[in-house]
């Protein structure tokens, strides 16, 4: 792996943000926010891990309600990779938006779709307009995860309000979608589409693993899935252990006991 | 990287498992078949053994079987690879393998054979094997080609889940070759499985398959009923709603 997370972040993000006119705490707060993403460049980082950082940080960054990180499989499926919140309804509704909608428009095309007013011409994603309203979401933004011409995922960034993220915003959001796409390649000179197919692939069954072990920690220590990914995540910061390692000694070892340790404290 | 359907490629290697002479025994009817479904000349079947490691279910020929071998003893190459990554490996020119198998390249560069592409069997933690393909000579698999030789990955990690390492392949098929895809709430009721019987994942997937198709149910229902905790695998404290064992 051959990342340098400083020419990575600086020569794509600062030239986004010098036409955006940020403010010196907007500085502060992106700045600790690349440095935290940095932190997992340079360890041996895992694409869930430091997707869900990204999803974190836009959450801290953006005006926005909820963020979910979606990567093609090899036949053209989107599948969210993490999500600012674990719960079903916002993972459905992920989907339905996978299935037909921005999130997929995003990923086909390339370009990114800002949907101002999700009530203005829901006829062009019918079901995803009429189950994020149910949600409340008013409004969403996709942006691509693309590396030069391979398509590779989407990121997604719900508002309540009516009303796009502004420019600054949408450049942020942006940089933190090109971070995800150098963090899940692991490489930037990935050039083959079949290269790039083995990258996501191992990704998405990463996922699968955490899914696994959190269902033995959610039955074992009788806790919701939101808080089995909680207690897995933090079992792996404290340890320095990669989160697919620490999901896939779950499964494969029966001794849950270290993680679930901490619920009971 | 395109929006074909996976459906095809499965129907067309069901079809294929059927022209395969039925005299051949399951697993190499299902090697057989990818010959038959996919542009590639030779295909091999290994299994991850308990304790053991990788070993070879079968393969279309002697070429395949070699090849296969070799890298299990070697202890290197792509299917090894596939297999820790997770994810599939291809090699495609033998001649520019870039020292990334030092001992397996030299030693099946006269085999005759082209790309190599090394699919994983598995769900998440749950490792089955792996699938390796090769092709002539001077070709490789293109995108959609790749995209058909996963499903094939998918189909196969299914079937020999449903049947075990040493068991029979079943004449038909049946359910195991179009099992809908599975959702998170599948693998969380897996891991859920595993610590209501004490069992190992694999035994824990079989198990809620097993009972949707018992029950006619699709598996993502039966898998949302385990999470939402209105069905167990083990007598709990509500008989009531226990699967049974």
């Amino acid at each position: 792996m051959t990342v340098d997370p400083n020419s990575l972040t600086s020569a794509t993000v600062m030239g986004r943000l010098n036409k955006g006119g940020l403010t010196v705490d907007d500085y502060g707060r992106l700045a600790e926010a690349f440095v935290a993403l940095a932190d997992t460049l340079v360890a041996d980082y895992d694409a869930v891990e430091l997707s869900q950082q990204l999803i974190e940080s836009s959450m801290l960054l953006l005006p926005i309600a909820a963020a979910g990180l979606l990567i093609g499989d090899v036949h053209g499926e989107l599948h969210v990779l993490a999500s600012s919140s674990e719960e079903t309804r916002l993972l459905e509704l992920l989907q339905v938006e996978a299935d037909v909608g921005p999130c997929l428009l995003a990923y086909r095309t390339g370009q990114a779709v800002l949907v101002d007013d999700l009530s203005v011409e829901p006829q062009r994603w019918p079901a995803f307009a009429e189950q994020a309203a149910e949600y409340n979401y008013r409004s969403v933004s996709a942006l691509p995860l693309r590396l030069r011409n391979e398509r590779v995922g989407a990121l997604n960034l719900f508002r309540t309000e009516v009303g796009g993220l502004s420019a600054t915003d949408i450049a942020v959001g942006q940089a933190l979608a090109d971070v995800a796409t150098v963090g899940i390649l692991h490489q930037r000179t990935l050039t083959r589409a079949d290269v790039i197919n083995q990258q996501l692939q191992a990704a998405l069954n990463s996922r699968v693993i955490i899914e696994q072990a959190k269902g033995v920690l959610a039955e074992r220590g009788s806790i919701d899935m939101d808080r089995a990914f909680e207690l897995l995540r933090s079992y792996a910061r404290r340890n320095q252990q990669r989160l697919a390692d620490v999901a896939r000694a779950v499964v494969e070892k029966s001794d849950t006991s270290a993680i679930l340790d901490s619920e009971q404290m | 990287m395109n929006t074909h359907d996976p459906r095809d490629v499965r129907a067309r290697f069901l079809a294929a498992v059927e022209r395969v002479p039925s005299d051949a025994d399951g697993a190499a009817r299902l090697c057989a078949a990818c010959v038959l479904a996919l542009p590639v000349q030779h295909a091999a079947i290994a299994i991850q053994v308990e304790g053991v490691g990788l070993e070879v279910l079968a393969a279309t020929d002697q070429v395949a079987e070699q090849v296969e071998w070799t890298q299990i003893t070697l202890g290197e190459g792509p299917g090894l690879d596939a297999v820790a990554s997770g994810g599939p490996v291809a090699l495609l020119n033998l001649a520019q393998a870039d020292g990334r198998w030092p001992m397996f390249v030299p030693e099946v560069a006269g085999s005759g054979i082209g790309a190599m592409y090394a699919l994983p069997l598995q769900v998440g933690a749950i490792k089955v094997g792996v699938l390796d393909l090769y092709c002539a000579p001077g070709e490789s698999l293109d995108a959609p080609d790749f995209a058909d030789a996963v499903s094939v990955a998918e189909l196969l990690t299914g079937v020999l889940l449903a049947v075990g390492p040493d068991g029979r392949i079943p004449e038909s098929l049946g359910p195991w070759w179009n099992q809908p895809l599975a959702t998170r709430e599948v693998h969380q009721a897996t891991g859920m499985i595993m610590a209501q019987l004490g069992i190992d994942a694999r035994s824990a997937y079989v198990r809620l398959q097993a009972f949707a198709f018992g029950n006619s149910q699709p598996l993502r229902d039966v898998a949302r009923d385990v999470v939402g905790q209105r069905l167990r695998f083990d007598p709990g404290p509500n008989p009531d709603s226990s699967a049974g064992t």
